[in-house]
């Protein structure tokens, strides 16, 4: 097997400055000051944990980056984890919306995976310090970092229910298999996101783990087949 | 560490054998309810029953007792599963899904050390991250024998480390999710949607299907 040995985060190129409050008197409204601080703060985080990590992101990182004290940092989240999960959830759902715009629509289920998994691995190869926290710092955060990981896939789920689409409910083992499905996708882009290869080399080996899942590995071979048949 | 060799009914889940087996579970314990940065190595070692010094006469770091457990669950829930698998004989399809059978019931019986593997682990130490990460390819072996036979019925697929990734992968995280909401009990929910996963993309889901109700209607015979 070729050496997958996982790359270290890659440090930003120079960052920006986060734009800071004026000095001294000024017209902002303790709600604008509250929102920037916060959002200053969000950012901070991501940037740290992609520098470092999350367990090499410090406070004393995170509240620099952000210009504010530990105190404020603790009048805006609990801990470090809720702050981290707080910048992961908009993330991971704009991730999830981009694979999930191409499925809706009649078209034939295999037509609207493919579709789906093309645009989730776009995303991610697009931005992948946002995969990288998404997919990878998660799982090294805590239970309520995985928590929110879990609830954004299981949003992906339905992509792997053939029926979802036409409003029929799903047996208990479809859902159950779909989610173990989206766990198996998630888990290897993971893997690919920490060895710094292109997510989107993996499209056709998931499509094809997806749709055997429902065919059979002959059904989905000729379906994939006919999609790169000449003429 | 032991060197014998695991031949044991997954009912019984982990065996601890010795000192070092009673430290990795004295950790799994203890992280089930805290974090692992508030656990002490005195409070280890009471909690595994052995003397005072013991743990790092058998362990240098925290780290490494961590990694250690994993693997060794690992090692003992895999023999289970190659217990179940040899007894049931025959077809792959069938052993196959008695061997995920076994290994479920094995995480079920054993849910801190599941806990440990799948979510505290992560959580420790670059090298647990590693070990985490790569604990998923034991499975590549499990597969080939299905692999094998669907390849000569349906022709060349994915290469099979790929496919063990994606199976191996979608079985972890459906473990982690289980271990996260503290239903490590509840595991052997998960056999029907894991079997379906391991022998579909190989066999069809017909086949997955029909071996899942033959193994249900020999365990209620």
């Amino acid at each position: 097997m070729p050496d997958r040995t996982p790359t270290p985060p890659q440090p930003p190129t120079t960052p920006e400055p986060l734009p800071h409050l004026p000095r001294g008197r000024h017209a902002l409204t303790r709600e604008q000051v509250v929102e920037s601080q916060r959002s200053r703060i969000l950012r901070a985080i991501a940037e740290s944990v992609s520098t470092h990590g999350y367990h090499g992101a410090s406070l004393s990182d995170i509240t620099a980056r952000a210009g504010i004290s530990r105190k404020t940092f603790y009048e805006h989240f609990a801990d470090k984890q809720a702050c981290f999960v707080a910048t992961v959830v908009p993330r991971f759902a704009a991730i999830v919306d981009t694979a999930l715009e191409p499925y809706a629509g009649d078209a034939p289920w295999p037509l609207r995976l493919h579709g789906s998994l093309t645009a989730l691995l776009d995303a991610i190869a697009e931005d992948p310090a946002s995969a990288r926290l998404c997919f990878v710092e998660t799982l090294t955060a805590g239970p309520d970092a995985i928590r929110a990981r879990n609830d954004a896939l299981t949003r992906l789920e339905p992509l792997y229910i053939p029926s979802a689409a036409t409003g029929v409910e799903p047996s208990h083992l479809m859902r159950m298999t779909a989610q173990v499905l989206v766990g198996g996708l998630a888990d290897t882009i993971h893997r690919t996101v920490l060895t710094n290869d292109d997510p989107r080399a993996l499209l056709a080996d998931l499509e094809f783990v997806a749709l055997s899942s429902q065919l059979g590995p002959q059904g989905a071979s000729e379906l994939l087949g006919s999609r790169t048949a000449p003429g | 560490m032991s060197e014998e060799p695991f031949s044991q009914d997954a009912g019984d889940g982990f065996v601890v054998r010795d000192d070092r087996d009673r430290l990795m579970v004295a950790v799994a314990d203890l992280t089930y309810d805290r974090d692992h940065t508030e656990i002490t190595i005195p409070q280890i070692e009471a909690h595994a029953n052995v003397a005072p010094g013991r743990f790092a006469e058998t362990f240098d770091s925290f780290d490494e007792c961590v990694v250690s457990a994993y693997d060794a669950a690992v090692q003992q829930s895999f023999a289970a599963a190659a217990a179940a698998f040899a007894r049931a004989g025959g077809e792959w399809a069938p052993a196959g899904v008695a061997a995920l059978e076994a290994l479920l019931t094995f995480m079920a019986r054993t849910p801190t050390l599941a806990h440990l593997a799948c979510v505290v682990s992560p959580q420790v130490s670059d090298a647990a991250r590693a070990y985490n990460d790569q604990a998923p390819m034991f499975f590549a072996d499990f597969l080939r024998p299905g692999y094998d036979e669907a390849e000569r019925a349906h022709g060349p697929l994915p290469p099979l480390e790929l496919m063990a990734q994606i199976v191996a992968a979608g079985i972890h995280d459906l473990v982690r999710r289980f271990c996260v909401d503290r239903r490590e009990t509840a595991l052997m929910e998960a056999h029907g949607a894991i079997s379906m996963l391991v022998v579909s993309p190989l066999l069809g889901p017909e086949t997955a299907l029909r071996t899942l109700r033959e193994h249900e209607l020999a365990r209620k015979a």
